[in-house]
């Protein structure tokens, strides 16, 4: 019985593979970014100073980054 | 008569001192806290009157800060000092960045490129400098947010001591039993931070404020706001 395993190459499998360990990292670090936004919050609740907006705006774009890089690890590579 | 008894003589507490730019704060501070009795800190403090208020908020001295609060302050508690650790004292955390972002450029093509294609190369390269990132941005925050507060009726430490764990202790002014203050090591002598270790009555032992700017200076005003409170007691302002 032939599962077409012969037909794809070695090196396929271990980019597979690889590609396999990029998605779930990036998954964990997307998840790790939402939680870095509510913590966010929870100090901001703690101290409150004029900088909430800056900071605010810090977590937001460490998750914008983090999604970009998620969605260039399902699709890019 | 030590000076910080002779400056909070009920009868001085009603004359302006004029040593202070900030007299209309001041003033604003007197009309609010009359109703309970109790004093502003510029009246009764040597130390607080000499500093003027503090709006920059990356500082980690921060003397009556502007437009700052926290989430368990009542209503007619005002923040005498905000302080952090001293900037220098992340040293280490600016070390840990700098050698994550130019280990990359050192390495060059001799990471990973015999079998990665380029596409996998930019996506770990990407991802390098995005847990660099993370990494900065964990250290500001946990610097930022994690901070020693004074009032004029508590101390309160905030310390976040990762991301995800905050630890807040706080004590009453009038349950300080004693404050000392020690500086050590060449960096600390050299910027003037050391830590200021609090001894208080209540159920947290000891709370330390750590590596702190002037921590001379903030023992001084502690002791200044142990003896107000004292007086508040003596001259029946307490309610």
């Amino acid at each position: 019985m032939n599962f077409g395993l012969a037909e794809i190459g070695l090196d396929d499998a271990l980019l597979g593979f690889v590609k396999l360990l990029f998605v779930v990292g990036g998954g964990l670090y997307f998840g790790f970014a939402f939680i870095v936004i509510r913590q966010i919050n929870v100090m901001k609740k703690t101290l409150i100073t004029p900088l909430e907006l800056e900071v605010t705006l810090l977590g937001w774009l460490h998750l914008a980054l983090t999604t970009g890089l998620f969605l260039y690890f399902i699709f890019g590579l | 008569m030590p000076e910080v008894f002779s400056s909070s003589s009920p009868a001085k507490s009603d004359s302006p001192t004029a040593a202070d730019s900030d007299g209309h704060q001041r003033d604003k501070g007197n009309k609010k806290n009359k109703h309970h009795g109790r004093r502003h800190v510029d009246e009764y403090s040597e130390i607080m009157r000499r500093e003027k208020p503090s709006g920059n908020y990356f500082k980690a001295f921060l003397p009556k800060p502007k437009n700052a609060s926290f989430d368990t302050q009542t209503s007619d508690e005002h923040i005498v000092m905000l302080l952090r650790q001293h900037p220098i004292t992340l040293w280490k955390n600016a070390l840990i960045i700098l050698a994550a972002v130019f280990l990359p450029l050192f390495s060059g093509q001799s990471f990973f490129t015999d079998f990665l294609p380029a596409s996998y190369i930019l996506g770990i390269n990407l991802g390098w400098y995005l847990l660099t990132f993370s990494y900065f941005l964990a250290a500001f925050l946990i610097w930022f947010f994690s901070v020693f507060i004074i009032t004029d009726e508590r101390i309160i430490d905030v310390d976040f001591v990762s991301l995800l764990f905050k630890d807040v202790s706080s004590a009453k002014i009038d349950a300080i039993q004693d404050v000392s203050s020690k500086t050590g090591g060449f960096l600390a002598s050299v910027v003037n931070y050391g830590t200021v270790y609090i001894q208080t009555a209540g159920e947290q032992r000891e709370i330390e404020f750590e590596n702190i700017p002037q921590p001379a200076k903030i023992a001084a005003l502690l002791n200044e706001l142990m003896l107000e409170e004292e007086l508040e007691k003596l001259e029946g302002r307490v309610q």
